[in-house]
């Protein structure tokens, strides 16, 4: 392509963009972590509450990842595989959380499990506690990711059209036979795609967790919500160090999603 | 019969598929369902395979009402338009699927699939995948694919519709020699009505989800039973006012005619013509080279009218005048259509055609 003057000005802008958006807010986050030195960081990260959230995070992020894999992709194969009445219906409703403000969500969980809910009856017999205790929060992620699976499996699925299936179906091969020798090795690579958006997703959710959690330090406190504990109580080290853990996790998953879309755009090509 | 079907209707919301569709085919025959597309004849292939079923009516295989028969059971090989290989397996896994997916030996799908791959002419392909084989092989494997698991009737969804215009006459006229050595029963759908005519022993006509006419080719093309019949099969021009035409009399309730170019003689204005009384005289309006000869339009009192002009005669000019002979008319109402001879032949009893 030949380079004149709006190319430069556009990659100019792309490049200011990102650095002030994204390279500046970094380069703070690791300041700040470690602005008194790598003592008062490792200090921070050994803490029994940060690794009591992290691992109420891992919990309720590999819940919902296992939960939101089986769902999507039983959703996915169900509504592009199926006509029956009510699946464009079906199908809005799964992208319901994806409109959804995340804050909202959590307060109709407060208000249907808690104490005046609907549910409530339902809670007790069961001798479970879902607001402010870690089902809760695990319902909260879960409601949250529902779509990423299903939403990225499904486009996938309508373009590939049902032929092959159908072909497979003719020669007697069984629903399973079908779906892991015909459909899976076609759809593996969004699948894995939805998975980690999924992953990424939860791990930061705030706002749904943030109203059903009650903020109980070491019970119901995840990693996002420790880090705006720390912060309104100006410990900045605190927080930002606990940052960075999210931020690590998050480069993994970049790095993983990087893999994954060279393979699956190799496959389409 | 080997395969019939009786009164089937099918709808889709309020498109209706097929409409009262009744036909029996030979055990051993290769059939075509020949029509536009939307007339419904790849849904009449789909429920003779059980991927769509019939709102009402009965679909008979070897005697056998097979309506509930689940597809798997119905013994039939399908080539889909697209293929629909598998485009995870290789080419002897594809042709091997169905024999593997019903436990078949070991060393009897060793066998069969190797002596497929010999048939198919695909030898040193086994280990390619789909998206690395050339169209006309993808058909191949597709067809191997099929007949692998030997099945009782095989169908085919237009197989020549994604192969460049060249290969796809090798490959007809392969196919037609194939599916006769098998000796299995096959129905294939096309819109092509060359290809129906080269390939299939009996065409069924379908139009707007009825079969309009069943027969060989070479009957469906003298005998058109239906207006629709007459103008898919064959080339044609329409004539308005055929009464006009020295040697034919306007018929009551028909209100046009169709004359096809194999109907139409030409000659030039100086040759000496045996009925020189009934020819009619015209204007060159076209003329088009079509390799083997010329197509030429033909302006007779206000008709247009198309004919053949051989390639090794004068060439004839725009504008040029010719006589022209018509020899034959098929007279069309709304639902018939009547074959009437110019009456000059008839009084002389010469055979033209």
């Amino acid at each position: 392509m030949k380079k004149n003057a709006t190319w430069y000005i556009l990659i100019f802008l792309g490049v200011a963009f990102i650095i002030i958006m994204l390279v500046f807010p970094l380069a703070v986050i690791i300041n700040n972590a470690f602005r008194g030195g790598i003592n008062p960081y490792t200090q921070a990260l050994t803490n029994h509450f940060t690794i009591e959230a992290l691992e109420l995070t891992i919990k309720a992020t590999g819940i919902a990842v296992v939960f939101n894999t089986l769902f999507g992709l039983v959703a996915a194969w169900s509504l592009t595989r199926f006509n029956w009445k009510g699946d464009k219906f079906m199908t809005t409703v799964i992208d319901i959380p994806f409109s959804i403000s995340p804050v909202i969500a959590g307060l109709l969980f407060a208000l249907t499990f808690g104490r005046a809910g609907w549910l409530q009856p339902v809670v007790q017999a069961l001798g479970t506690k879902i607001v402010f205790a870690v089902p809760g929060i695990i319902l909260a992620t879960v409601f949250v990711t529902l779509p990423f699976v299903a939403r990225t499996v499904m486009p996938v699925l309508n373009a590939r059209g049902v032929d092959e299936e159908e072909a497979a179906s003719l020669m007697g091969a069984g629903g399973l036979t079908i779906f892991s020798k015909i459909t899976f090795p076609h759809i593996k690579w969004a699948f894995l795609y939805g998975i980690i958006l999924c992953t990424a997703r939860a791990m930061g959710e705030f706002g749904a967790v943030s109203v059903i959690s009650g903020n109980l330090r070491g019970k119901t406190v995840t990693l996002p919500l420790l880090i705006e504990i720390l912060y309104n109580d100006f410990k900045t080290i605190d927080a930002f160090a606990v940052s960075t853990i999210l931020v690590i996790l998050a480069l993994i998953l970049l790095v993983l999603k990087i893999i994954i879309e060279a393979r699956w755009f190799k496959k389409k090509g | 019969m080997y395969i019939e079907f009786k009164h089937i209707y099918k709808n889709f919301g309020s498109y209706k598929a097929s409409e009262d569709v009744c036909f029996a085919l030979d055990k051993g025959s290769l059939s075509a369902l020949l029509g536009p597309s939307g007339s419904g004849k790849t849904t009449i292939l789909r429920m003779l395979a059980g991927l769509e079923t019939p709102d009402s009516g009965d679909i008979y295989i070897d005697g056998k009402r097979v309506n509930d028969v689940p597809p798997a059971k119905r013994g039939i090989g399908f080539v889909f338009q697209s293929y629909a290989l598998f485009r995870y397996m290789s080419v002897f896994n594809n042709i091997a699927f169905g024999m593997k997916v019903n436990h078949v030996e070991h060393n009897k799908i060793q066998r069969r699939v190797t002596e497929l791959i010999d048939l198919m002419e695909l030898k040193g392909l086994e280990n390619r995948y789909p998206s690395q084989l050339s169209g006309g092989q993808r058909q191949r494997v597709a067809f191997a694919r099929a007949i692998a698991p030997e099945p009782r009737v095989l169908l085919l969804d237009e197989p020549f519709a994604a192969i460049d215009a060249k290969v796809r006459k090798e490959l007809r006229l392969w196919l037609k020699n194939t599916i006769h050595r098998l000796g299995i029963t096959s129905v294939f759908v096309t819109h092509d009505q060359d290809e129906a005519v080269e390939i299939a022993d009996n065409i069924l006509i379908i139009n707007q989800g009825r079969v309009e006419q069943e027969g060989t080719a070479f009957n469906v093309y003298k005998t058109p039973l239906t207006p629709f019949v007459a103008q898919f099969i064959g080339n044609h021009s329409l004539i308005q006012h055929y009464g006009d035409i020295k040697g034919f009399h306007e018929q009551h309730t028909y209100h046009a005619a169709l004359v096809r170019p194999e109907f139409v003689d030409i000659f030039e204005a100086d040759e000496p013509i045996q009925y020189s009384c009934t020819a009619e005289s015209g204007i060159v309006k076209n003329v088009l080279f079509r390799g083997s000869n010329f197509e030429i339009l033909i302006d007779v009192k206000g008709n247009e009218v198309k004919a053949l002009w051989p390639v090794d005669r004068n060439v004839l000019q725009l504008g040029q005048t010719v006589k022209i002979m018509i020899k034959r008319l098929y007279l069309l109402n709304d639902n018939t259509v009547k074959s009437v001879k110019n009456e000059s032949l008839v009084a002389d009893k010469s055979q033209v055609i």
